[in-house]
């Protein structure tokens, strides 16, 4: 049976969620800086028309966006955590099975759909996102993840609709026509780049090569991802159903990177996919390690690794972003360039056995127990040269750095609650 | 004050997860079960200052919000007037729907009015814990 998948894509997910208790910003334009307040990190229609891009220093821009009326937040990942963690919940109830591929994106298998009306699914998908959580999203549907991933481009670019199907072989090769080489998912910019000599600049051109060429000059990866451009099935869901002590999620950038937003936002996408997983075995976890690996200086890589606890077990996403950001920023060292950043989510137990421990008297078990075993899982991971910092509570450090902008947690904090007037 | 002998003498509380240790009894009753049927859709709001006395509502009372309800005629919801969240009362007559001030008093505005979600309880704390 031939193989359907969605990718549900957030619309400008953190000035969405902006938005979300803010009516007096729904038709303005909204930008939100990365934590230290130095950069764009996310940006709604109006700011993106401005041609204002993303990633840039908020000094260039900050006169154009003043100008224009833009309402500009300093990152709040705990109530972006939330919101996504609502959204994965609604999704979760219309798919038969779902992968969290970032903290804004997720794949949906639709195979074992009721129904194969997945325009009238993907419909109801977006009313009841929209209606129940106020995150606009966009969603694509094609035969591959790869060609899910570029018609939910699609959909939220050129559509007008928010859903875009390529199901046919006509409506393939027109999404394929439409898109940029450095727009398909495994391509990037920089592959691109190098394909770009060669005289090929859309999805199309590629997909229309001999498979030796391909093989020869993009490798093996290279061969999957035009295969689904084609439409055939070769990636499927990754979803992990051992139950695990401990989950880690990791990436090499393949380049060096040196800002501390783009880092943030690795880290806080490792842990909402993370954190879906270890809800799905139903666990709760007590803290969370963040680790960056630098570029070489002097020939050796330098480790740098911190461990933030909950202070509590917890499941909340929410909780595990800020955890992982707030330990980010105490190991990031604007001198190094990084190659590789990842999470691993610390103390971890079933749900069960952590509230029976709860009803024991004079248990061992606490805060103290998760921590020595993340330092254990540190030492053994990265070896005596790793740099340990002290490890930190999250409820008594505070992090220091700027968030001058950052609106309150609506929905995590008894203290933060909207309120409604007569 | 009164002493009481706790039937919970003997069990180590954690503060900040009092929930857990109910859960863990499967027969007890859980307030959350009760008042959050839709979690993704449930959202906490703080009524305005002075509350709704019409209701006996009072002012910082947690009202639990469903955006996954249909409103339904005399319910109260959260509505978004002149970019403003509101608290009002939901009237539907045939096929007339209009929407009523605490007081009693139509609602004036007519265009750019958004239902935002459904009031399905609110908390009130008589006094200090």
């Amino acid at each position: 049976m031939a193989r359907v998948f969605a990718l549900i894509d957030c619309n400008n997910f953190f000035a969405s969620c902006e938005r979300v208790f803010r009516p007096d910003l729904w038709h303005k334009p909204v930008a939100v800086l990365s934590n230290n307040d130095g950069c764009i990190i996310a940006r709604s229609n109006e700011v993106k028309a401005l041609g204002v891009p993303m990633g840039v220093p908020l000094f260039k821009v900050e006169g154009l966006l003043k100008q224009h009326g833009a309402a500009l937040f300093s990152a709040n990942f705990t109530l972006y955590g939330d919101i996504s963690q609502r959204i994965t919940d609604v999704m979760s109830s219309m798919a038969p099975a779902i992968e969290v591929y970032s903290v804004d994106e997720s794949f949906i298998d639709l195979t074992d759909l009721a129904s194969s009306n997945y325009a009238a699914w993907a419909e109801e998908v977006r009313t009841r996102i929209w209606h129940e959580t106020g995150i606009p999203v966009s969603i694509g549907i094609g035969p591959s993840k790869t060609l899910a991933k570029a018609a939910a481009e699609y959909a939220k670019r050129q559509g007008t609709t928010g859903t875009h199907l390529v199901l046919e072989p006509s409506d393939r090769l027109q999404l394929l026509e439409w898109l940029p080489l450095e727009d398909v998912w495994g391509i990037g910019r920089r592959f691109a780049a190098k394909l770009h000599a060669f005289g090929l600049r859309s999805a199309a051109d590629v997909a229309a090569l001999p498979d030796g060429w391909i093989l020869k000059e993009m490798t093996i990866k290279g061969l999957t991802t035009v295969r689904e451009l084609r439409g055939d099935t070769i990636l499927l869901l990754e979803q992990d159903e051992t139950e695990r002590k401990t989950i880690s999620r990791s990436r090499s950038f393949g380049h060096t990177i040196r800002n501390i937003h783009q880092l943030e936002s690795a880290v806080a996408t490792f842990t909402a996919q993370a954190m879906v997983k270890m809800r799905a075995q139903d666990s709760v976890t007590s803290g969370i390690v963040t680790y960056l690996k630098t570029k070489k200086v002097n020939d050796t890589n330098r480790n740098l690794a911190t461990v933030t606890s909950f202070g509590e077990p917890s499941v909340d996403t929410g909780t595990a972003i800020q955890a992982a950001i707030e330990g980010l920023a105490r190991i990031y060292d604007a001198d190094f360039g990084y190659q590789k950043a990842g999470i691993i989510l610390v103390g971890i137990q079933s749900k069960e056995a952590w509230q029976l421990s709860l009803l024991m008297p004079d248990s061992k078990r606490g805060k103290r127990t998760d921590l020595m075993s993340a330092v254990d899982l540190l030492n053994r991971r990265f070896g005596p040269e790793t740099i340990w910092h002290a490890s930190q509570n999250l409820r008594a450090a505070r992090w220091h750095s700027k968030h001058e902008l950052r609106s309150p947690a609506y929905t995590t904090s008894w203290h933060d609650l909207p309120t409604l007037h007569r | 004050m009164d002493e009481f002998s706790s039937p919970t003498e003997g069990v180590v509380f954690h503060a900040g997860f009092p929930n857990a240790a109910e859960d863990a009894r499967a027969s007890s009753l859980s307030l959350d079960n009760l008042i959050v049927r839709h979690r993704a859709s449930t959202f906490f709001w703080r009524l305005p200052e002075g509350g709704i006395p019409e209701m006996g509502w009072k002012g910082g009372d947690i009202a639990v919000v469903d955006r996954a309800v249909q409103a339904g005629t005399n319910d109260w919801v959260v509505a978004v007037i002149d970019e403003v969240f509101v608290i009002r009362q939901y009237r539907k007559q045939g096929n007339r729907i209009f929407l009523l001030t605490p007081a009693g008093q139509r609602e004036a505005a007519q265009d750019g009015v958004l239902l935002w979600g459904v009031i399905t309880f609110v908390v009130q704390q008589l006094r200090s814990v």
